[in-house]
């Protein structure tokens, strides 16, 4: 474990998405040769609140089947005729948008220091294979906070909102990503 | 099978869902299966570089074992939310232990609704996952 997570927060996890693309893996395996202080990056305020470019993602069964594999779930619901995808499917959806989930590139996050605090779905609709779901994502808010051993950290909650093909709204995904002031170890 | 509203009390505790000695392929197979190919979930090498033990699992691997203990008592089509905050890292080798319990029942938006706390647990009694979730239930006959 980590000696510089920050006290009583204990997020044990670095975010999925934003280390997506080319150049991650590379951009992350630098990370102990670069000072791992400095100033918290400057936080584009205009940006929060502003939706991304949407993707558009068509639920397959095979992705279904293979994804309730991977987390062990051996529910019936999760396959055959009316099969549902399972609650943390849409993760896999988030990973398709341009600058991870909630396009928080646009705040120039320093993902070294940056861990997955918090996780939040909302159903409002089933979610089938063979739905066509819009993704569209936006940061929602930005806050700091004071460690509890010292050190700011910063907050930021992105939203991902889901949209069938009949256009309602099925599903929001709010993560809580926090960056540290020192660097995130893993 | 989803239960009925009033069959559900609060205090009532869900099923525990038991994962047994986590492997390594386990852990490419949700990295392929979710997209996240952070590789310091699946190469050692490079987890080692990062001052890690081992390769260590996806938080939302986790997060899926909880949620499949919350759909296996609610019904995945009655989840209304799902929440989860990481804590400790799973290992491979750990075995987690997934549990909830109702936390309250209400009615809310015209559904019969309950809430939940659940968490997932390593074999040493550790909180990997801690979370909350909110189901609609249907009524008995």
């Amino acid at each position: 474990m980590s000696a510089k997570e920050p006290g009583g927060e204990k997020p044990g996890e670095t975010p999925p998405s934003p280390a997506r693309g080319p150049g991650a893996s590379e951009e992350r395996s630098e990370r102990s040769e670069r000072a791992p202080h400095g100033p918290p990056e400057v936080i584009d305020r205009s940006s929060i609140g502003v939706w991304g470019e949407p993707t558009t993602m068509r639920i397959e069964y095979g992705k279904v089947r293979e994804f309730a594999r991977a987390i062990k779930d051996p529910s019936p619901a999760f396959t055959g005729d009316g099969a549902l995808a399972p609650p943390t499917f849409l993760m896999t959806i988030a990973h398709w948008l341009e600058g991870g989930m909630g396009g928080s590139r646009s705040l120039k996050l320093d993902y070294r220091r940056l861990l997955h605090g918090e996780q939040e779905f909302e159903y409002l609709r089933p979610i089938r294979p063979g739905d066509v779901l819009t993704a569209r994502g936006r940061t929602k808010e930005v806050f700091e906070k004071e460690g509890k051993r010292g050190g700011k950290m910063l907050f930021v909650i992105t939203e991902t909102e889901f949209t069938n093909q009949r256009g309602e709204v099925a599903a929001y995904s709010r993560s809580t990503l926090i960056q540290t002031e020192g660097a995130v170890q893993g | 099978m989803a239960r009925a509203f009033q069959d559900v009390k609060e205090g009532d505790e869900l099923p525990s869902v038991v994962v047994e000695n986590l492997s390594r392929t386990d852990l490419v197979r949700y990295a392929g299966a979710s997209g996240d190919f952070n590789p310091i979930h699946h190469d050692e090498t490079f987890a080692h570089m990062a001052g890690q033990p081992s390769v260590f699992g996806h938080g939302m691997l986790t997060a899926a074992f909880v949620g499949r203990c919350v759909t296996d008592y609610v019904g995945p089509e009655n989840l209304r939310r799902l929440k989860v905050r990481f804590a400790t890292r799973v290992w491979p080798g750990d075995t987690i232990v997934s549990r909830g319990k109702v936390t309250r029942k209400y009615e809310a938006d015209g559904e019969r609704r309950i809430d939940g706390e659940v968490q997932a647990v390593n074999q040493k009694g550790e909180v990997a996952v801690s979370g909350s979730f909110t189901a609609a239930l249907a009524g008995r006959g």
